[in-house]
């Protein structure tokens, strides 16, 4: 049985997590609040859900770091910005769902999370995809080609099996792209993929020479 | 700054007149007639600095009715002085001159004109000079040499001072208009904020599990969210249906409410910017798009399809994904609705389609076409 936790200042956002994760026999929701600092011991919970908007009117990306260093963070948000996203992944968060996301989706990130991987939403996959392409036309390439392929039908709302298929390799090996690229999410260019993420946020051309 | 510059030169122009009315000209015997002068040289003065002020600059034709005046100043001085007191105080028309001759240096964008007018300065100047003193021409050289140089290093410093003025201007004009960027950005979040926080996180609950037992207001409450949604993230430009975004954008809400939840999402720009598509490509691709769905709701067995579409390069592709039953490529016939129509439909716009399925592992429908309008194949020719 995993133990979840819910972190979301909205009290009927929590509420409607809890019942979706409530209708997974394997998940146990034992502890839904507010704020991150009202949960009850985070080390013995297996993930937490945690929004990224948490009243504060800027992203809890510091609050993000903090807890992922105690537990499993999977970050649940809805309209947010694309820099935001990266920032919380590079913050240590093991995946991102956006809070319209069906119910299957998110019993198949807590379980993915609860499992130590990387949870790769549609959404994200499109936000890395994007920043990183921008980057590339100042940096160089920061994905290798299959990498960057895997991430656009992974975008497109394809399953890592699907992927596999359209590219012709085993679903493992797809496993393997998206490991390699949290890896390159959280080490290295990730100031880069934020800078540029950022860029993109706010609309202004990502290729510097514009 | 032209204007002041202005009033300052002709104050100190004025200055000399008065220190020669004080001192040298005094001794005139034709006294009257130096102050008449004076006076007229004020007059004119006032009305050019006046003029300036309104105007907020010199404009060409002031400042040569100015130069008129100070030529014609030169000429009647001339005659007033009596040929030894013409390199006295007695000849103020000259100090008078030079100063005042900054003016042409304001009046004029161009530098002909400057250049003329100085040299014509110098040659009234030589003339008034030679028929007053009944000296050589080239003993007043010297003296107009002065002339030839005030009113184009003028002219030269009010050009630099116009231009940076300019370069000013507009940075200010870019700072402006940036803050003013910011300031509706920032007003545009605060309501999709309000709005997300107050009735999107409720709606999507609702939308979800069995909070409403109803099946029907189920999806019309799906449906609403999703435009509300689509709203939050979009700001204003979200009512627009137009771009192929919209278009997608208002299919997969019409399907939501009859029971299929479509996803779309695109990339952030410029993946996600639709303007360059098109118009009979966007409604190919969207007609494509919605045949896909039309499919996922008759034969994949399951009531969630997601729609993704990115602009990449020089092509637009629209992308039907589900997670159902799919089928199996090798034994079913290609032909019947799925393929033939949709193939039919890019093709006429020159894109093509791409399917994926496999039993039990869901469909892929690429839809692809050019963004700029189809050109005769201009490829290497096959072998």
């Amino acid at each position: 049985m995993l133990r979840v936790g819910i972190v979301d200042d909205h009290p009927v956002a929590r509420r409607g997590i809890a019942a979706v994760l409530g209708d997974d026999p394997d998940c146990e929701v034992v502890a839904s609040v507010a704020r991150i600092a009202d949960l009850p011991g985070p080390e013995s919970l297996d993930v937490v859900l945690c929004d990224l908007y948490l009243s504060e009117g800027r992203p809890a990306v510091p609050e993000v770091r903090e807890l992922a260093a105690r537990t499993r963070v999977l970050v649940v948000s809805a309209a947010s910005q694309p820099a935001d996203v990266l920032a919380c992944v590079a913050a240590g968060a093991a995946g991102y769902l956006t809070k319209d996301s069906e119910d299957d989706l998110f019993a198949e990130a807590v379980r993915t999370v609860a499992a130590d991987g990387f949870y790769l939403s549609p959404h994200l996959a499109d936000v890395v995809r994007s920043a990183a392409q921008a980057a590339e036309n100042r940096e160089g390439p920061l994905l290798t080609a299959r990498e960057e392929e895997a991430l656009g039908w992974i975008a497109k709302g394809m399953t890592h099996a699907q992927t596999a298929r359209r590219m012709g390799v085993a679903t493992s090996t797809v496993d393997t792209y998206v490991k390699r690229i949290r890896a390159r999410l959280s080490l290295g260019n990730k100031a880069e993929l934020v800078w540029f993420a950022r860029n993109l946020a706010e609309g202004g051309s990502a290729d510097p020479r514009g | 700054m032209e204007v002041v510059a202005l009033a300052a030169t002709r104050t100190a122009a004025l200055l000399n007149v008065a220190v020669a009315l004080t001192t040298g000209a005094r001794q005139s015997q034709l006294f009257g007639l130096a102050v008449l002068l004076a006076s007229v040289l004020l007059a004119e003065s006032v009305t050019l600095v006046a003029l300036a002020v309104r105007a907020g600059g010199v404009s060409p034709a002031a400042g040569a009715a100015d130069l008129c005046v100070g030529w014609a100043a030169l000429v009647c001085n001339a005659s007033l002085v009596p040929g030894s007191d013409v390199h006295t105080w007695g000849f103020f028309a000259y100090p008078y001159g030079l100063v005042a001759s900054c003016a042409t240096g304001l009046a004029f964008r161009r530098f002909a004109p400057v250049a003329a007018a100085s040299a014509g300065y110098a040659l009234v100047y030589v003339v008034s000079d030679h028929s007053a003193s009944g000296q050589p021409l080239w003993n007043a050289v010297p003296n107009a040499g002065s002339f030839l140089g005030i009113a184009p290093v003028v002219w030269w410093v009010a050009r630099q001072l116009r231009r940076l003025a300019a370069e000013l201007d507009a940075e200010r004009a870019r700072g402006l208009a940036l803050a003013r960027q910011e300031a509706a950005l920032h007003e545009r979040a605060r309501h999709a904020r309000l709005l997300h926080d107050r009735v999107l996180q409720t709606m999507e609950t609702l939308a979800r599990g069995s909070w409403i037992q109803d099946a029907w207001m189920r999806n019309q409450v799906r449906a609403e969210a999703g435009w509300v949604r689509w709203l939050v993230e979009n700001g204003p430009q979200a009512e627009r249906v137009e771009d192929l975004g919209g278009a997608l954008r208002a299919l997969a809400q019409e399907r939501t409410r009859r029971g299929l939840r479509v996803t779309v999402r695109f990339p952030p720009p410029p993946g996600g910017d639709f303007g360059s598509v098109p118009g009979e490509v966007a409604d190919a691709l969207l007609a494509a798009a919605h045949e896909a769905l039309t499919n996922v709701s008759k034969h994949a067995g399951v009531d969630r399809a997601s729609v993704h579409a990115t602009v990449e390069e020089d092509a637009v592709a629209v992308t039907v994904v589900d997670h159902g039953n799919g089928f199996d490529q090798a034994t079913t016939p290609a032909g019947i609705g799925i393929t033939q129509s949709l193939r039919a439909r890019l093709a006429e716009v020159g894109g093509t389609v791409r399917i994926e399925s496999q039993p039990g592992g869901g469909t892929c429908v690429e839809l692809r076409a050019p963004v700029r309008a189809a050109t005769p194949d201009t490829g290497p020719p096959v072998p």
